[in-house]
């Protein structure tokens, strides 16, 4: 994960001006519940600590209650998630980054129509997040 | 007029009062608005936030496609309003034949674009590369092979790949390291299009660690697009993001952007000031950068806002608001560049290549991008996949960037025509079928086995000796039986 936040610095990419707070994250993962979806994985809450919400070129990773309202991690799982084991971390214009709470793996998925294109291991965030974000 | 207490005063206060609930219900939920009014809901539909278009959308969609036993009133006049919704903002509700395509084609599809491809984990790479590609990888000849003797053309899984010019252009580098490596050449005719991913990782890696491997060698599919929309319509993309309310310097830091490398995302754009400013002014000194020349509210040469970005020092033109705070881009809207042909469907297409024109592209709001023409994308159960049949096409074909709904925030643009049909032509000689080349290289590996005396699985011999196994077990149980009971 280091890996990928000391990639992204190199690009360009500011880490967080002010992180969220632990109410937030309380917060959001009580919204996700409540519809339905499952606990945000604790890795990528570590990676949302340096980018709580962040824009590549035609592609995203969602936050909580993150500046860019439009990334907003529970408002964007309400339109686009119809599954209740997974959640939606991260999208491009091909894919969807879910996190599957039954297997507790990260898949790509199409957008269009729900195929798996990849699939990565528990410990497979960064290379999900690091394919999804294109910079 | 109604007298009091008879059914048509009830009536009317009914009405009245149903009227007024509405209008509570629409100053809550502004999206209703284009539900409850019959007329002039357009103009309702104009006046939304991007969100609020969204949710109207979707909740006419959902009730124009209402399957019951009949269709009623509602459901009808649903489907006419989104109709003219759709038309009002330049889409059409697309129709699709549901010629999908395999996954390793939308992959494809995907790398051409963004001219990238991801390292395979270590732990992965058993799993998902072929035995014959590890094996083969893993054992270099003795001798170095000619060049020739690399015949890309017969590889099932490259004519894949040739589709496109961008792999197309690479060939000579994957077949330098393949040669440099001394891999045998046989390998071509047995690797799978996981496989070749993998090659060009190995041979364009710059570090061993590195995660995303560019192998474009100029500029990406994608950006080129970008690029060349902002070089030509830069002034009037400005001049449409400006009539928005969008603040000046944003506006013109997006494009230069844009026009420089094709890419721009709000989460890493250094928002310059346009003219000189006392505290731009102040830091350059600071940075010992001679400033003796300019002056305070003149223009800030491109030149020096390009070669300070380039030098990673553009915080020094940094723009301020009013109480001196750093513009942030994720205040600004965002922008994504959407495939007008859904990709997954690009089976209808002459050639897959087809996808990734720039005449099948477009620049879009990022908001309107997610939360109205990928609006009814969902994840859904796993297993329950190929069934969407929701998507929204442009009107115009030739639209190339959309900052709202309304017909003036909206552009088209035709590209080069004759280059086009240049590109057509050479894209539609490589046209292939991805079922008949996986079987050609399911005869490929086939024929390997054999000529390398490998098992191969035979089903009639696989029963027989089941069969026999079985039967020496059995046999076995039916004599150990016997014998227990003869000793009793």
């Amino acid at each position: 994960m280091m890996n990928l936040i000391n990639t992204l610095k190199k690009n360009g990419y500011e880490v967080q001006e002010g992180p969220f707070t632990k109410r937030n994250v309380i917060e959001t993962q009580k919204e996700l519940v409540k519809s339905g979806y499952p606990f945000l994985p604790i890795e990528f809450l570590t990676f949302l600590q340096s980018y709580n919400g962040l824009r590549g070129e035609d592609s995203a990773v969602l936050g909580i209650d993150p500046r860019d309202k439009g990334l907003d991690i529970v408002v964007f799982n309400e339109i686009h998630n119809g599954s209740k084991d997974m959640v939606i971390l991260g999208y491009d214009d091909f894919c969807f980054l879910v996190y599957d709470e039954r297997q507790k793996d990260y898949f790509l998925v199409d957008r269009e129509t729900g195929d798996e294109l990849e699939s990565f291991s528990a410990e497979g965030l960064a290379e999900g997040l690091n394919s999804i974000l294109h910079y | 007029m109604a007298q009091k207490g008879s059914k048509y005063r009830r009536k009317h206060i009914i009405e009245v009062a149903d009227k007024r609930s509405e209008e509570l219900e629409i100053a809550m939920k502004p999206y209703l608005a284009v539900l409850y009014h019959d007329n002039e809901y357009i103009d309702d539909f104009y006046n939304l936030s991007i969100e609020d278009a969204g949710r109207a959308y979707e909740m006419l969609s959902k009730l124009s496609n209402e399957t019951g036993k009949k269709k009623t009133k509602l459901n009808m006049k649903a489907a006419e309003k989104l109709d003219e919704i759709l038309q009002a903002a330049g889409f059409k509700r697309a129709q699709y034949d549901g010629n999908y395509l395999h996954k390793q084609e939308v992959l494809m599809i995907r790398m051409d674009f963004y001219g990238t491809i991801d390292r395979l984990k270590q732990g992965l790479r058993e799993r998902e590369l072929s035995p014959y590609y590890r094996e083969l990888m893993d054992n270099p000849l003795q001798k170095r092979p000619k060049t020739v003797e690399y015949d890309f053309e017969s590889s099932p899984s490259w004519k894949l790949f040739s589709r496109f010019q961008s792999f197309r252009h690479i060939e000579r580098n994957l077949k330098a390291y393949l040669v440099k490596y001394k891999i045998d050449p046989q390998i071509l005719q047995l690797m799978t299009p996981r496989d070749f991913s993998d090659l060009v990782v190995q041979a364009f890696q710059k570090q061993s660690n590195e995660q995303k491997i560019t192998f474009q060698k100029e500029i990406s599919v994608r950006n080129e697009f970008v690029r060349d929309l902002a070089r030509r319509q830069g002034d009037q993309m400005a001049e449409m993001l400006l009539k928005q309310g969008w603040d000046e310097r944003y506006v013109y830091s997006m494009l230069n952007m844009m026009k420089r490398f094709g890419k721009y995302n709000s989460s890493k754009l250094v928002i310059t000031e346009l003219r000189f400013t006392e505290k731009v002014l102040a830091d350059l000194k600071k940075e010992n950068i001679n400033c003796k020349g300019f002056k305070l509210g003149e223009k800030i040469p491109q030149v020096l806002i390009d070669s300070l970005i380039d030098a990673k020092k553009g915080y020094l033109l940094a723009a301020r608001d009013e109480n001196g705070k750093k513009l942030n881009g994720a205040d600004f809207p965002s922008f994504d560049v959407h495939h007008k042909h859904a990709v997954t469907d690009a089976g209808d297409l002459k050639s897959v290549a087809y996808a990734n024109y720039k005449k099948n592209l477009c620049l879009v709001r990022a908001d309107i991008h997610s939360l109205f023409i990928h609006r009814c994308d969902r994840v859904k159960q796993r297993g329950q996949t190929k069934s969407y049949s929701k998507r929204l096409e442009f009107v115009d074909a030739d639209t190339v960037f959309v900052i709202g709904f309304k017909p003036k925030e909206r552009m088209s643009f035709d590209f080069n025509k004759a280059k086009q049909t240049k590109r057509n032509k050479i894209d539609d000689q490589h046209v292939v079928n991805y079922v008949e080349c996986m079987k050609q290289l399911a005869l490929n590996q086939a024929a390997y086995d054999r000529s390398h005396h490998k098992d191969v699985f035979n089903v009639d011999q696989e029963v027989e000796r089941y069969k026999s196994k079985n039967y020496r077990r059995m046999n076995k149980q039916c004599k150990m039986l016997l014998k227990k009971v003869r000793t009793r």
